[in-house]
């Protein structure tokens, strides 16, 4: 798929009338930029050590390593078929829903590892939350939708209930666009508002991490910039990983970025560096678009 | 048609030269628009037919009966008795029966399908329940007739008799074995492979993406499924149970030959026997002694008609409502 974004000329005038987010100039300290030490000393979230992933018998991660820094946007790039979605999923074990797919290795998340058996599922999803491909609404009112986690993992009674869900939705930069479509289908949206209803609902379970894969790639350029404006907010309070074939978009949005290539991650490091000094001929081949 | 290309990369001068491709048949649009309109004005014009035969031919019924088969039970031309009630009632009692019992089993081996057994299973399966709903209803009839009814007269009628059950008046009197509960089984397993696999079909429909958010959420299968699967696949779900009550309202063969039939009673055990609309029309009709008593008939099948339709009416109107609630798409 195309994104939309990167098939538009520098300088050309868009057809929309909102400007687009900057193109990709990455200047040091436009990302927060941690040294080396201050990314050692930064508490992971999450540790993934020596993953390996198979589809049946086809293997399609090979040892994958990677901090994932709290409080902070980590992004995931590389070609399409790399693994960047397959190492994602491995976060909340969603791939178990699928017969013959197997993860092995270790992922720490605080300490604990999910990939033992005998982890409860359903609070870990709970405490991570995940962002698909495309906006994925359930077939319910905007207000159901977002009270679906709430009502699963809380109690709590309904004065509360709304307060919450309007702050989920507050928090998801929905609030003004749906406040008076609360008890509308949440697919009656349009693509960019579900997607953000997506995050709100996500956002409502009071999640610790939360997991994107690729959420831009089905909304259109403004819809783009919205999610990307609200990821800017929501890093102050959440630990995000940010699967996405969008270069631009990474380097936008993102402190720390991995490259994966061929189910390896080829480099990992922080956003600015990988940008303008990649260290891995690969990176930089791709960074530079020569493949891709 | 392929006489000549548009030579899009020189405009002017040189393009001038190349001649343009020759135009498609310009009426074929138009045509095959016409013609899809005619397909579909036959359908409703057969309908309006339809009711037109109906309402000619019981005519005289209804001119010398007036509502009167409607307020009487007996229906006995020889003492000029037309009462349609003891029919229309046998149609309900069993047709609701063979819902209650053929819908959540129906539901269950749909999700069943889907969401929980192997892909080889649920293929195997899949297709004997197919296969099930194509086999034709006088087979069901005589396996009604040589193995239910004996089984139930014999076994599970007494059983449930002795059970505290029993001691409802619906299920009092002697087990005969034909009768309306027998009938109500018989139609339930008629209409299961219907309501089955067209359930499985679009619960199939729902988006990945959606269960996998369900169960990104921390959901449970039991909720991915009864609040994510079955919402998003209602519209077409309802769609399944209407067809198998359509069919079930209709069954004629196998119910008559399982139910008694000519027992113009409402019965006040499951127990006894009873008849159908459908049964009465088929096992009357030829026998039909005079003009009132065939259009009596004719009266009673637009009866049922009209009922069927008002039914499907609201039906439609419900699932409108219940569609635009969930923004279900299916």
């Amino acid at each position: 798929m195309v994104d939309i974004m990167d098939t538009i000329e520098p300088g050309a005038e868009s057809a929309v009338d909102r400007p687009l987010p900057p193109r990709l100039e990455v200047t040091p300290g436009v990302a927060s930029y941690d040294t080396p030490a201050q990314f050692d000393a930064l508490p992971s979230k999450l540790s993934v050590h020596d993953l390996d992933f198979f589809y049946g018998k086809e293997q399609a991660l090979f040892a994958n390593d990677l901090e994932i820094k709290e409080h902070r946007v980590t992004a995931i790039i590389g070609p399409s078929g790399c693994g960047k979605s397959t190492h994602l999923r491995c976060y909340n074990r969603i791939y178990e829903l699928y017969r013959d797919q197997k993860a092995m290795g270790e992922i720490a998340f605080d300490g604990a590892n999910i990939l033992a058996p005998g982890t409860d599922l359903l609070s870990l999803r709970r405490r991570i939350g995940m962002i698909f491909q495309k906006p994925s609404p359930f077939p319910m009112t905007v207000f159901d939708n977002i009270a679906y986690g709430l009502r699963m993992h809380f109690k709590l009674s309904k004065s509360e209930l709304s307060e919450r869900v309007e702050d989920a939705l507050k928090r998801g930069a929905l609030w003004e666009e749906v406040k008076n479509k609360l008890n509308e289908p949440g697919l009656a949206l349009s693509g960019g508002q579900q997607q953000r209803l997506c995050i709100a609902r996500a956002i409502a379970a009071e999640p610790e991490l939360i997991l994107m894969d690729e959420p831009c790639s089905a909304i259109d350029p403004v819809g783009t910039a919205k999610i990307e404006e609200l990821l800017q907010e929501l890093k102050s309070s959440y630990t995000i990983v940010l699967v996405t074939h969008n270069m631009q978009q990474a380097a936008r949005v993102s402190d720390y970025t991995a490259f994966f290539f061929e189910g390896r991650i080829i480099e990992f490091g922080a956003t600015t560096q990988i940008f303008e000094k990649p260290v891995q001929r690969q990176t930089e081949e791709y960074i530079t678009g020569r493949f891709g | 048609m392929s006489s000549g290309e548009v030579d899009i990369s020189t405009p002017g001068g040189a393009g001038a030269q190349t001649r343009p491709r020759r135009h498609h048949f310009a009426f074929g649009d138009p045509l095959f628009r016409w013609f899809t309109i005619a397909c579909a004005a036959t359908v409703a014009l057969a309908m309006f037919l339809l009711i037109g035969v109906l309402v000619k031919n019981s005519w005289l019924a209804i001119h010398v009966l007036g509502i009167k088969p409607l307020t009487h039970v007996a229906y006995n031309p020889d003492t000029n008795q037309y009462g349609a009630l003891s029919s229309l009632f046998g149609t309900f009692l069993t047709t609701i029966l063979a819902m209650l019992i053929a819908v959540p089993l129906a539901l269950a081996i749909a999700l069943l399908l889907v969401e929980l057994v192997h892909p080889l299973v649920s293929r195997v399966v899949g297709t004997t329940i197919e296969m099930l709903a194509a086999v034709p209803s006088i087979i069901f009839g005589m396996w009604g007739i040589f193995i239910v009814v004996p089984l139930m007269q014999r076994h599970i009628e007494p059983w449930i008799q002795a059970t505290p059950l029993g001691r409802l008046g619906i299920f009092g009197g002697s087990p005969v074995g034909v009768d309306v509960f027998t009938a109500s089984i018989v139609l339930s397993l008629m209409i299961l492979p219907f309501i089955t696999a067209v359930s499985r079909d679009v619960l199939q429909m729902v988006p990945k993406v959606v269960k996998e958010a369900g169960y990104g959420m921390g959901s449970t299968t039991y909720e991915v499924m009864r609040k994510i699967s079955m919402r998003y696949a209602l519209a077409g779900i309802a769609g399944a149970v209407f067809l198998g009550l359509g069919r079930a309202l209709g069954e004629t063969m196998a119910v008559s030959m399982v139910i008694g039939a000519n027992f113009f009673t409402i019965p006040h055990s499951l127990f006894q026997s009873g008849t159908t609309v459908s049964a009465t029309l088929a096992l009357n009709f030829p026998e039909s002694q005079s003009k009132l008593e065939t259009s009596s008939l004719i009266e009673l099948a637009l009866i049922l008609f009209v009922i069927t339709m008002v039914f499907q009416v609201v039906a439609q109107l419900w699932l409108a409502r219940a569609r635009r609630m969930t923004g279900s798409r299916a």
